[in-house]
């Protein structure tokens, strides 16, 4: 890897490696840019990953964050990632596409918001994403027939056939979902051997043998390949500016030490909280006010039941059975719609739902954990609408590092709950047709979006349609804090999608 | 929790990488010692009393087998936490122990006894009365009825996590899941459908996981 000194002034500075930092960073070093990657975590080796989930945690942004609201949301798995290729070393590599309308919800429905621009717009992108990173999925996509997946899918598990079962039986069109996982073995240009997925079940324990899609393996050896620097184990906390207001570079802690790096651009890929944080902090890129609010998720209610037979929902990839036919449901008295999957899951996740989603104890909860083998469930996606009370601020607290702590709050809206008790529902029903018993509904809410949103009046946005901001010319956002609704899918693909159009638009200026 | 059962089988597996080896070795033969790290002794005395009424481990394991739990929470929770915690809770660490002390206070003026003194059964009333936000205090280092609620679900993941993350459940549940590989080769699983359990995975010793919970939802 090259390395440049601190004292060089950087095309490019980008801060965080995952999703939104790794792709553009990938696009704008084979365009010849200087860049440096800042990543607040380690590197870490695939071979030393271990399935044992309490020291996999490893992977999961450990600063401590403040949740707050009716629906506080559990913060670390599923969302907020560490080291070099971010959330995606823990992210479930589930990869469905934006759905069209979702990015139009305001024009169809009078509520939410419409995005700027459309998904045609975004199409090229994600076929650019899903050919390179690797993305498997059925011949015969039965919500969209155009499109062709480059890998066939990994075999069905346990909890993905019994979703068959029960959508066969209610007449719910089903299909091997898209996963960001490759089953034959592949030479990766720029990073080696990349094993074909053996099911192990451990995806959000991090992927061992490669298989699983990550920056780690993909963009960020490209990125390398063209220059690009990495630098692990870097905290930035200072974004500095000149008197016209305009980024000059930033400050990191570093074993201790703060290193100024200087940049001419500065994209910041952090996330939807620690973007959002950041800005705060450094009291920038503000004027529109937008910075921290609407914060989204997903709508993620699961069901659970148990079978007569013996499951073992750690085996297999977790969570393959994908539905899209309730992405506008005809008895639907919400906005919007939801995807179904199938769920396996590794035992204390699994038990960790049960302890907050549950009130059971004494014999009954030793009864319900003795059944682990055999659970399996459902879970649901569902698009989350802005809401003016949902926001990132700075608490009164501060961190190691003097950086106040983030204060998130969660409340569903009217359309949210409609959609969980539309969806509590209907999994219920799957699940009786499956043939399970002791049906159980989690109340949860998965992923982080939004606190930057993108638009094209500078009055009610924080950054341009591209990523730009409108208050700071050489500051961009590359990361799920743009988007402006959150659409069903979850929210890898459209990040990496987002980050190579901001690389472009980057590249034209 | 004198008696000291043989290692599970599992840890002697092929299919553990030795990283993962280390990790449950070091969870199973955790030192037993009766004091606690973080919490005070009487903060730790009402834990020890909580968490059989929460999770009877007597359902689950022998005698021998059973986990001491409130020590892998006591010792956890001066750890790396999990990176989050409820916005109206104090700091994990000082939020037990305050919760814990609101709890022996309520036993005393409630019963005049310490949580030891009551029966499962009321022990377990207890626990929904926390979980429904019906017990709490106003007084300083003390919790609210509402940040008890808050608590309760804290309470219940960390004991939860805490039983299902030792190999002492996994062997007596039957559970594979860590069983994936050893350092050479990613193994996996070749077999993911229902009832192929391959010989390497362990079968349940516990009778209740083989039958059915009556139906119903909470």
């Amino acid at each position: 890897m090259k390395t440049y000194p601190v004292t060089e002034t950087a095309d490019v500075v980008i801060i965080g490696s995952g999703a939104g930092g790794a792709p553009l960073a990938a696009r704008l070093a084979q365009a010849g840019k200087r860049v440096i990657i800042l990543e607040a975590g380690p590197h870490f080796k695939a071979a030393d990953y271990t399935p044992d989930e309490i020291e996999a945690r490893e992977l999961y942004w450990l600063n401590e964050r403040l949740s707050g609201g009716v629906n506080p949301q559990a913060f670390g798995g599923n969302n907020s990632g560490t080291g070099v290729g971010g959330s995606l070393l823990h992210y479930g590599a589930f990869m469905p596409r934006p759905d069209p309308r979702d990015m139009m919800l305001h024009t169809e429905t009078g509520m939410s918001v419409d995005w700027p621009f459309q998904y045609d717009e975004l199409l090229p992108y994600i076929e650019k994403v899903e050919a390179f990173i690797g993305v498997s999925g059925p011949k015969h996509y039965p919500w969209d027939p155009t499109r062709h997946y480059h890998y066939a899918p990994p075999p069905a598990n346990s909890a993905a056939l019994k979703m068959r079962e029960g959508c066969d039986a209610l007449g719910i069109r089903h299909a091997d979902g898209p996963t960001a996982l490759i089953t034959n073995t592949i030479d990766q240009p720029h990073f080696g051997t990349r094993e074909a997925c053996v099911n192990c079940g451990a995806c959000h324990q991090g992927c061992r043998n490669g298989a699983k899609s990550t920056p780690d393996n993909t963009w960020l050896p490209l990125a390398i390949a063209h220059g690009a620097e990495i630098r692990a184990d870097c905290v930035v906390h200072t974004l500095e500016t000149d008197q016209r207001g305009h980024i000059t570079g930033v400050v990191y802690r570093h074993k201790g030490r703060d290193i100024r790096q200087n940049c001419d651009q500065l994209v910041l890929s952090a996330g939807a909280v620690e973007t959002a944080r950041l800005l705060l902090h450094n009291g920038l890129a503000n004027r529109s006010g937008q910075v921290g609010e609407n914060y989204m998720t997903h709508i993620s209610t699961q069901a659970w039941g148990v079978f007569d037979e013996d499951l073992r929902p750690n085996r297999g990839y977790p969570s393959l059975t994908i539905t899209e036919d309730m992405m506008r449901p005809k008895d639907a008295d919400f906005a919007g719609g939801y995807l179904i999957q199938s769920l396996g899951m590794m035992p204390v996740t699994w038990g960790s739902l049960v302890a907050r989603g549950t009130t059971r104890r004494g014999p009954e909860l030793a009864r319900t954990l003795a059944q682990y083998n055999r659970s399996a469930g459902l879970g649901i996606h569902g698009d989350c609408m802005p809401n003016p009370n949902n926001r990132v601020v700075l608490s009164d607290e501060k961190d190691a590092l003097g950086i106040p702590k983030p204060l998130i709050t969660h409340s569903y809206g009217p359309n949210e709950l409609a959609m969980h008790a539309h969806a509590s529902k209907l999994l219920t029903s799957l699940w009786q047709a499956a043939g399970a018993k002791d049906i159980r509904i989690l109340d949860r809410a998965a992923h982080m979006i939004g606190t930057a949103r993108m638009g094209t009046n500078a009055d009610q946005a924080v950054v341009s349609p591209y990523g730009q901001s409108f208050d700071i010319p050489n500051l961009w956002i590359s990361d799920h804090s743009t988007f402006p609704s959150a659409t069903a899918a979850n929210p890898a693909l459209a990040i990496m999608a987002l980050s190579l159009r901001t690389a472009d638009a980057m590249l034209r200026q | 929790m004198t008696t000291h059962a043989a290692p599970p089988e599992i840890l002697q597996s092929d299919r553990l990488s030795s990283r993962t080896r280390s990790i449950l070795q070091a969870r199973s033969t955790a030192p037993r010692t009766p004091t606690a790290r973080t919490l005070s002794p009487t903060a730790y005395d009402t834990l020890t009393a909580l968490v059989p009424a929460l999770l009877p481990q007597d359902e689950l394991l022998s005698p021998a087998e059973v986990i001491d739990l409130p020590h892998a929470i006591d010792r956890a929770l001066t750890g790396p936490r999990d990176g989050w915690r409820f916005a109206e809770l104090p700091s994990d660490a000082y939020a037990w122990e305050a919760a814990l002390l609101t709890i022996a206070e309520h036993t005393q003026n409630q019963f005049g006894a310490s949580p030891h003194a009551l029966s499962p059964d009321q022990l377990g009333l207890l626990l929904d009365h926390i979980a429904a936000g019906q017990i709490g205090s106003e007084t300083p280092d003390r919790l609210t009825a509402f940040q008890m609620q808050r608590w309760s679900s804290d309470f219940r993941a960390d004991v939860i996590e805490a039983f299902l993350a030792h190999p002492n459940a996994q062997q007596a549940l039957g559970i594979s899941a860590y069983l994936n590989g050893g350092d050479d080769t990613l193994t996996g699983f070749h077999n993911v459908t229902p009832d192929t359990a391959e010989t390497f995975e362990p079968s349940p010793t516990t009778p209740l996981t083989a039958t059915q919970p009556e139906e119903h939802s909470s």
